[in-house]
């Protein structure tokens, strides 16, 4: 976040991003409708409501693009209590992140989400060395065993899985 | 009374010892998720989802129905007791329920909330009973592009009437609509925006996307905002009960409420906030001791709890009568009928009675226990909020992906229930609704096929949405709906409530 010396940011940049993101969705779903049949005889096809709502996700970027237009330049007054805090952001965002990527290479249920567990919480200012980790260990397993063995649900299965059978 | 009966015959099933059961755990754990801090009713019925996966679908349908009610209830508490409202009804509650709770005055505030909620949750239901057959009657009648015409009206009233923005309102609403694109066409089989990625033909979960715009949207903004500053829960100190006066200032103040709540909330209008912050106004012009307004009148905390509790029960009747979910909360009861291959509307009241009926009477069922369970829970319930931030959020994400895990066990789900997260996030730092987005993934496919059933009824002929009485002055309703905020903005006066 680029802030001001008062600690103001730019008004027109949320609308801007917002803008440019409605019109990308327009046309990916644009673009793929053209790959769709549109329908035959008075039947609307699948096509009909993917352009439909490409035109609505287009007006609506357009209307954002006004709006930042508007108000170019400007500076927006943030609130002291409304102060992103980065680093907490980013711990919670690679304990997500991490949980993906150890999942993918089979790592199983309780790992993963002990690491996700472990990171959210030094986002929240406990430390790796702290309890953080075990509690997740603990947590993650009797999740585990709970939804596995008394609910019958199935879970990805890794090295630590397959011991508890 | 046809539907008296057959509430009764509802009351004899939701009061089987098994269905009993399955609603007082209900109760239990909606109230033990929804108390946590920041979580509201619709992220707790989402959580829960995964725990009623193989249960049989009457008991874990009314165990639906006592997590709703619980995490309600649970976040009045939060409301009252540290200040944070998890979801926009409950502000109007946290404004005098705090003052309350500071002033000593704990016991009465989280007791008017869940007597209010009791008394509305009861006359609510009733009135459900008594109307929802009546729609339903109606609804048989009802063409392709009356359903169609009635989920335009939906579509605006969630976003636009009653948001803060309407540009802000239907881009959220485009977004959820976009996502209903995805996946293999119904009528044709072709595949839309799926870019050949199996785990995209099926179309996008309503659970995942709640769940992350919801929970993981939550835990990254708390996370971002996080200052290391422990919160004060403030201890329910004094005396539980509620004095005399304490009932007299509450019980006019339940009733209006409910009178407020019911009919706002049975509208396809969406959402609690809207009569929970008129019920609040309503008591703060009408109340005696106006000096007490802003110091805690306990007049503030009854009247929108029985507003807000009303309306939940309102939202029901289209969600039962016609399968129209306005709420994200109902939105999440449709996706748990869903897991069941249920499909809520007209025909479910014929080819399931005794399921819709033990539904309508387990929200009976629901609030007594509500009541019974909870009150002298209260001292429990309260240590639940002491759990520091850091645990409570890295076991809500953990308990966010077990869930989207346990229903679609892939590493791509995964990373669309973090998407939606991100999402969730920047939609909350740019103050963009999400419920319109849940609305919009679920009504989307719903309107685009009953548009499409209009079509080859007419033979192609696009006025036959003008042609009929009801689909015509609905698509009129829906125009008005989307121009008079635009043109009344002294509407806004009422959202305020601060004069």
């Amino acid at each position: 976040m680029s802030l001001g010396n008062d600690g103001s940011v730019p008004a027109g940049r949320a609308p801007l991003v917002v803008g440019a993101i409605l019109l990308g969705l327009a046309g990916l779903t644009l673009f793929d409708s053209l790959g769709v049949a549109s329908g035959m005889g008075p039947n609307v096809g699948p096509s009909a409501a993917m352009k439909l709502i490409a035109l609505l996700l287009a007006g609506l970027g357009v209307a954002h693009l006004v709006q930042a237009l508007r108000l170019a330049g400007q500076r927006q007054a943030q609130d002291p209590e409304d102060k992103v805090n980065p680093g907490s952001l980013a711990w919670v965002f690679a304990g997500l992140v991490l949980q993906i990527v150890a999942l993918s290479i089979g790592a199983g249920f309780i790992v993963s989400s002990a690491i996700l567990f472990a990171f959210t919480a030094c986002g929240f200012g406990r430390s790796l060395r702290s309890l953080g980790p075990v509690y997740g260990l603990v947590l993650s397993t009797a999740v585990y065993l709970f939804f596995t063995k008394a609910l019958g649900l199935s879970l990805p299965m890794g090295p630590l899985e397959r011991l508890l059978g | 009374m046809e539907s008296l009966s057959l509430l009764a015959d509802g009351i004899w099933i939701a009061l089987q010892p098994g269905n009993l059961l399955f609603a007082g755990i209900g109760v239990l754990l909606g109230t033990l998720v929804g108390i946590l801090p920041g979580i509201s009713p619709s992220l707790t019925v989402a959580l829960l989802l995964p725990v009623t996966f193989r249960l049989d679908p009457t008991g874990s349908i009314i165990m639906f129905a006592g997590i709703y009610f619980g995490g309600m209830y649970g976040s009045s508490t939060t409301a009252i007791l540290i200040n944070t409202p998890g979801e926009a009804a409950s502000i109007a509650t946290a404004i005098e329920g705090y003052k309350m709770a500071l002033s000593g005055r704990a016991g009465p505030a989280l007791a008017t909330a869940a007597i209010g909620s009791f008394v509305a949750g009861t006359i609510a239901t009733f009135l459900l009973a008594l109307l929802a057959p009546t729609i339903v009657d109606l609804a048989v009648q009802f063409g392709p592009w009356d359903y169609f015409a009635l989920m335009v009206v939906a579509f605006v009233t969630v976003s636009a009437t009653f948001g803060t923005s309407v540009l802000r309102g239907l881009t959220s609403l485009a977004l959820g609509l976009f996502l209903g694109l995805v996946g293999i066409d119904k009528l044709t089989g072709q595949a839309r925006l799926a870019f050949g990625v199996p785990a995209l033909m099926d179309g996008i979960s309503i659970t995942t996307l709640a769940v992350g715009l919801f929970a993981m949207g939550e835990a990254l903004y708390v996370a971002s905002r996080f200052k290391n500053v422990t919160e004060r829960v403030e201890p329910v100190s004094g005396s539980l009960w509620m004095t005399k006066a304490d009932w007299k200032a509450s019980w006019k103040a339940w009733l209006r409420g409910t009178a407020l709540g019911f009919p706002i909330g049975a509208l396809p209008a969406g959402g609690a906030e809207v009569p929970t912050l008129l019920s609040y106004t309503l008591e703060r012009r009408l109340t005696k001791n106006p000096e007490q307004f802003g110091r805690g009148a306990i007049e503030g905390v009854a009247g929108p709890e029985a507003a807000n509790n009303a309306s939940a029960t309102g939202t029901l009747v289209p969600l039962l009568a016609l399968g129209l979910p306005t709420s994200a909360t109902a939105a999440m009861m449709l996706a748990g009928f869903q897991q069941y291959g249920l499909v809520p509307g007209p025909l479910l009241f014929t080819t399931n009675p005794e399921m819709v009926w033990g539904l309508i009477a387990s929200f009976l069922v629901g609030n007594l226990m509500l009541l019974v369970l909870n009150l002298p829970l209260v001292g429990l319930w309260v240590k639940l909020l002491a759990i520091p931030q850091a645990w409570l959020y890295a076991g809500i994400l953990v308990f966010a992906a077990m869930g989207t895990l346990a229903a679609n066990p892939s590493v791509v789900e995964l990373t669309m229930l973090v998407v939606f997260g991100v999402t969730g996030y920047l939609m909350r730092c740019w103050d963009y609704p999400v419920a319109p987005m849940i609305v919009g993934l679920i009504l989307g496919p719903m309107a685009e096929s009953q548009f499409r059933r209009a079509l080859q009824v007419s033979l192609g002929d696009y006025l036959v949405f003008f042609k009929h009485p009801v689909s015509a002055t609905l698509l009129a309703i829906a125009v008005i709906a989307l121009l008079a905020p635009l043109l009344f903005k002294g509407l806004r006066r009422f959202r305020g409530g601060d004069e």
